[in-house]
């Protein structure tokens, strides 16, 4: 998988865009889930999940390889979910996001669990529940989620923990 | 592979989070996504071309007093040969705008 990202990197360098296609193709889905369970809006997600994309296509030259390109995408994501929260206001359009899908969404089975997940997820700090996303929802490993979130290792792994836990509870208490 | 250690909780977690995730192929994402990366592309170049067009622009304006005197010269150049160069001209435009469309990718 790593060996033909690597290739895929090269070939879009030299200017292919089918290589790159190929690439949006692959990690559309971790960049789209990371920023779903990040942002909680979904059209924003898959907005700012659009602009990493093209954020990356123009870092192409910068990618050293030293991480897989799913973090490096990871990565390029989470600096946009960061200026996004700091140029729309903490909280607003999660809040708006969690409000709407309450309607209808809570008579499905198991679909209240998932709203009282997701707003567990929404009463975490963003670094912890970027953290969880991509340890618990999205198969990182704690290297892998530490360069893409830019933090030290041991602080990504103390979100993780904290996060769990406080993610744990929330769930319990309705049990 | 992930070093984060696992316990049924957790398989709880990702079953839960799993109905967030985006589907495995999506080309609608795929192709909007490329739109906007083809968009940001055609932004550079003209960029680029913008680059390149002002030292030309100071050549012409350096050697314009000459390309004046030589103006009859060129214009029975232009009667003669003109409507070839805007012939070629116009299909090596549509050739060079048109390389998407038709995949002639480099």
């Amino acid at each position: 998988m790593g060996d033909l990202d690597a290739e895929l990197v090269e070939a879009a360098r030299r200017g292919s865009n089918q290589a790159f296609e190929r690439l949006v193709g692959r990690h559309q889905q971790a960049v789209r889930g990371f920023l779903r369970r990040t942002c909680g809006d979904w059209a924003d997600a898959d907005d700012l999940a659009q602009d990493t994309f093209v954020a990356a296509w123009t870092a192409l030259g910068r990618y050293k390889g030293e991480a897989s390109v799913r973090s490096w995408l990871c990565g390029i994501a989470w600096r946009k979910a960061l200026s996004h929260r700091r140029s729309r206001g903490r909280g607003a359009s999660r809040d708006r996001a969690f409000a709407e899908a309450d309607d209808g969404l809570a008579e499905a089975p198991g679909e209240e669990e998932r709203m009282d997940l997701a707003h567990a997820l929404a009463a975490l700090p963003m670094e912890q529940r970027a953290a969880v996303s991509l340890c618990l929802a999205a198969d990182f490993s704690h290297a892998e989620a530490a360069h893409a979130l830019d933090l030290p290792l041991g602080t990504l792994k103390s979100h993780v923990t904290r996060g769990r836990a406080k993610l744990l509870e929330a769930l319990g208490q309705r049990r | 592979m992930t070093d984060v250690e696992t316990t049924p909780d957790d398989a709880l977690l990702a079953a839960l989070w799993a109905k967030d995730e985006a589907p495995a192929r999506d080309p609608v994402f795929e192709l909007a996504a490329m739109s906007r990366v083809t968009r940001r592309r055609l932004l550079i170049e003209a960029a680029e071309w913008a680059v390149l067009a002002v030292p030309v622009l100071a050549i012409v304006w350096a050697i314009w007093p000459s390309l004046i005197a030589a103006a009859p010269q060129m214009a029975r150049l232009l009667a003669a040969y003109g409507p070839l160069a805007v012939c070629i001209g116009a299909v090596a435009l549509v050739t060079w705008t048109t390389r998407e469309v038709f995949a002639i990718d480099p």
